[in-house]
């Protein structure tokens, strides 16, 4: 009797131990990493010209701008022209900027700000290289 | 003398020592999937994904393959072969806001080689690559083979 109940001590034991050492590891599914929403503005910039794009935050997040591309004449080729890069709220017919830098297409961003909910604008404006009118592509990834 | 009841003595010996094993072995067991270490930081890239584009280039077309990029890193874009040899446009970039096309960031003229033709530094997200036309493609239309290689 005294070693029916041993045993069924040392079974209780070690069934407690099973599962609390399977709970360490778990197969779990791999999964796919979020890719956060963007959104691509677009169009066509003239020399000395400028161009802006309004855009909503319903949360506060980063935002992140990218100049991506300029090109002349779709597809190709790309120019390395370096145009101005701004972020603001939107003032009247025109993007009040705020924070801006100059840069030339890449696929990093180049403008990174930490925004609170409301409307916003990205805009893009020649500093003077462009000699002729380009097609760009922004990118603006935000919360 | 007195009688030795065998079977009770070896039974008496046996459970708990059993038990005890395959306590400890479970224990080992456990305890090896629960180390305690010293947190570190999940930098160690995933690696990096290659991915190939076969396509047939029209005159005036394009052959573009959208990645994603699982991280932040480096892609490299190779012209890896073109049928006829000829001369063509490589680039990389972002579909534009209607995805129908690709807006290069960087671009190359190019004929196939054994490296890539292009290297572009990027953050978390979607991107496109792929070759055009730059006016050497002949009627026939050209194969192109571009290999990409992406966080």
């Amino acid at each position: 009797m005294k070693t029916a109940t041993t045993a069924v001590f040392f079974l209780g034991v070690m069934g407690v131990l099973t599962v609390a050492c399977g709970g360490g590891n778990n197969p779990s599914t791999p999964t796919t990493p979020v890719l956060p929403s963007s959104e691509v503005f677009t169009g066509t910039l003239a020399v000395k010209g400028s161009s802006f794009y309004s855009f909503t935050l319903a949360a506060s997040g980063n935002v992140s701008i990218t100049l991506a591309s300029l090109v002349p004449k779709a597809p190709g080729p790309a120019v390395s022209a370096v145009m101005g890069l701004g972020v603001g709220t939107p003032d009247g017919t025109d993007c009040a900027i705020t924070n801006s830098v100059t840069t030339a297409p890449g696929l990093s961003a180049q403008l990174v700000n930490s925004l609170t909910p409301a409307t916003y604008c990205t805009k893009i404006y020649d500093l003077g290289e462009l000699t002729a009118p380009v097609d760009f592509a922004v990118r603006i990834v935000h919360p | 003398m007195r009688a030795v009841d065998t079977s009770r003595a070896h039974a008496r010996l046996t459970w708990p020592a059993v038990a005890l094993l395959a306590c400890a072995a479970i224990c080992t067991a456990c305890s090896n999937g629960n180390n305690p270490s010293t947190p570190t930081t999940p930098t160690t890239p995933a690696g990096t994904v290659t991915e190939t584009l076969n396509g047939i280039m029209a005159p005036n077309g394009t052959a573009i393959r959208t990645f994603a990029a699982r991280q932040a890193g480096t892609v490299t874009v190779q012209l890896a072969r073109v049928d006829p040899s000829i001369t063509v446009g490589l680039g990389v970039g972002i579909r534009g806001a209607t995805g129908a096309d690709c807006k290069f960031t960087q671009t190359v003229n190019t004929q196939s080689g054994t490296t890539a033709q292009l290297t572009a530094t990027v953050d978390l997200g979607t991107y496109c690559a792929g070759a055009y036309d730059i006016g050497t493609v002949g009627q026939g239309g050209a194969t192109v083979t571009v290999t990409v290689t992406h966080p």
